[in-house]
């Protein structure tokens, strides 16, 4: 597949699932087209980004490739995983002792959740980015 | 580990720039190995070590205790 191809293809995609996501907002759907929306947008922003800088840099005469790139990204996947676990596990124990009874679509639950947890993913990139 | 990548490459009169371009990486990726916060791969300790002309255990010193 060319570049131009592939790029076309996944621009496609956020297209859809950002459509995908609007309408689940439409139609009463909040927390699951709230979540859709905002991993993409989040995704598609943060790719956007790279791209532009990697343009400046080869602008520059200067090459790109960060070998630190997977190193980085291991770092934050193990990071936001020890975050969700955390988090999660107080969500468990405050719920269990308190005890409130919620009653929640799942599916909007869970778009939520993974929204969240592509924001803190992008954050501890930024991070360790920054830091290293 | 520990590198000596800034002294050789200031010895030398480089710029970040140069020794990213001639080693074929980001500037950030040197700026990391230099300040001992990223530890290069294999393929990339080599290629540093030759564009120096030395040995690659005279670039980069292995530490028994990992920060």
């Amino acid at each position: 597949m060319s570049n131009k191809l592939g790029t076309k293809l996944s621009w496609g995609i956020v297209l859809v699932l950002l459509a995908l996501g609007i309408t689940q907002i439409y139609v009463g759907n909040t927390g699951l087209g709230t979540g859709l929306t905002a991993g993409v947008l989040g995704a598609s922003a943060g790719r956007y980004i790279k791209g532009q800088k990697i343009k400046k840099l080869q602008a520059q005469g200067l090459n790109p490739y960060d070998e630190r790139a997977y190193y980085i990204a291991g770092k934050s996947a193990y990071a936001t995983l020890s975050a969700a676990v955390v988090i999660s596990a107080l969500f468990v124990l405050i719920g269990s002792i308190v005890g409130p009874q919620l009653t929640v679509n799942l599916y909007n639950f869970l778009g939520i959740c993974l929204a969240i947890m592509i924001f803190i993913y992008i954050g501890f990139y930024y991070y360790y980015n920054r830091v290293m | 580990m520990e590198n000596h990548l800034r002294e050789l490459r200031e010895n030398r009169g480089i710029t970040q720039e140069d020794l990213a371009a001639r080693v074929g990486v980001s500037r950030q990726t040197i700026i990391s190995l230099e300040k001992g916060k990223y530890n290069p791969s294999i393929f990339l300790a080599f290629k540093l070590a030759r564009e120096f002309g030395l040995p690659i255990e005279e670039v980069f010193i292995y530490c028994e205790e990992e920060k």
